[in-house]
């Protein structure tokens, strides 16, 4: 479990991180501003030409720029084991989705070579629109993505504690007493609670919506979860109290 | 015939009470068996075991067929550990607790990102978002020039070229 967690926040590291830093664009915002306080000679084409050509050589830079960023979110879902077919299936979609970020990208790189300044100018302005519709809500699904899957393997423990409790006390013929009983049901009803809002977030992913509150039902899941281990213990308290007396007779 | 009647019934019977009580008692007693034992000799041991050898290997075969080999098997299952497995427990709580952090991590990171990109936080509004502006505004005018440039992303550098 512990191992799970770990490659988890190494995944979403390795995302955020390569998506976040390896990218440095000072260089080029200071070329821009040198080339445009540069006095104007005769008809100005010569500057002209020249902040075009920087213009074009920073629009190629930042293609490349968001092309790797697109990449390494990519890579940080394939890293995902998935146990369950469903997640396969959903998985391979935002990877193919991505696929598409990076044709559009490479696409729009060709287009560049064409711009004048002004063109220049809206293509930078579109191109960021564009973004802000298509890589950014994939980039945090994705994210969403990895948390989830991880969480399905939290679930599962979970349900096979309480399907392990319930068995032991049959067995130890303490399923009838009404105090454990209760707290046995809040840990299922605990259970039940985490599993819909897993289901909501599976929807979620599944219809790729967003924005969407998936974060605030995978906390809200877990915290249901981590309810039922309060439960267990509380089980674990009573049963102690019970059997001890028992066993010093 | 009669015999084959006789399993039937047999299998049909079902551990009382009070075996159940006892079976709990062996279960937490058993330190304390071992505590008893440390007084008796080696020789004493091997002498009572003998004696005692039959007496317990046909109460154990009896045990066995008249419980149906069933109850004493789940007994000494892995699933009898669940109730008295607190490590496990508190292990797995924890993996809870670190993944709720992770979750916590993972969201704040992403208004982090939204801030940084301007455009998505105001074309899509959402509660979420309008933090996020709220911050954006608040870093702006906190940073200088310098520091400005170096937290420069793909999107502020995409609105720098479009102007």
């Amino acid at each position: 479990m512990g191992f799970l967690i770990v490659a988890t926040f190494v995944a979403l590291s390795f995302n955020q991180a390569e998506a976040a830093g390896s990218c440095d664009f000072k260089e080029g915002i200071k070329e821009l501003s040198v080339i445009q306080a540069l006095p104007q000679t005769n008809d100005g084409l010569e500057k002209i030409k020249n902040e075009l050509s920087i213009r074009k050589k920073l629009i190629g830079q930042t293609i490349d720029c968001a092309i790797n960023e697109t990449l390494s979110v990519q890579s940080g879902l394939k890293t995902v084991n998935t146990n369950y077919p469903e997640l396969d299936d959903i998985k391979s979609r935002f990877v193919s989705k991505l696929n598409e970020i990076i044709g559009y990208y490479q696409m729009q790189k060709n287009t560049v070579n064409d711009l004048g300044i002004e063109g220049s100018k809206i293509f930078s302005a579109n191109l960021k629109s564009w973004r802000a519709s298509n890589f950014i809500p994939m980039a945090e699904l994705g994210e969403n993505f990895i948390i989830f899957s991880k969480n399905q393997d939290i679930l599962q423990t979970t349900q096979n504690r309480a399907d392990q409790i319930n068995l032991t006390l049959k067995t130890l013929d303490l399923a009838d007493n009404q105090k454990i009983s209760g707290v046995l049901n809040d840990a299922r009803k605990n259970i039940r609670l985490a599993n819909d809002d897993n289901n909501q977030t599976r929807d979620i992913l599944k219809r790729m919506s967003w924005p969407n509150n998936a974060s605030d039902l995978t906390i809200s899941s877990l915290k249901y979860l981590k309810n039922a281990y309060q439960n267990f213990f509380d089980i674990w308290k009573e049963t102690e109290g019970i059997l001890k007396p028992a066993a010093t007779k | 015939m009669e015999i084959i009647e006789l399993l039937k019934k047999i299998k049909s019977v079902e551990a009382n009470h009070d075996y159940s009580r006892k079976s709990r008692g062996i279960i937490l007693s058993h330190a304390k068996e071992e505590t008893f034992n440390s007084n008796i000799t080696v020789g004493g041991i091997i002498a009572g075991d003998f004696r005692s050898g039959w007496a317990t290997a046909l109460t154990a075969v009896f045990l066995f067929l008249v419980i149906g080999g069933f109850s004493v098997l789940k007994i000494f299952s892995p699933a009898t550990t669940a109730v008295v497995d607190i490590t496990g427990l508190k292990a797995e709580a924890q993996a809870i607790d670190a993944q709720i952090e992770l979750t916590n991590i993972v969201y704040n990171a992403t208004l982090g990102i939204e801030n940084k990109t301007s455009t998505a936080a105001m074309s899509l509004p959402s509660a979420k978002q309008t933090v996020s502006r709220k911050s954006k505004d608040a870093d702006q005018s906190a940073i200088g020039n310098e520091n400005a440039a170096a937290q420069i992303t793909i999107d502020s550098f995409l609105d720098a070229l479009s102007e």
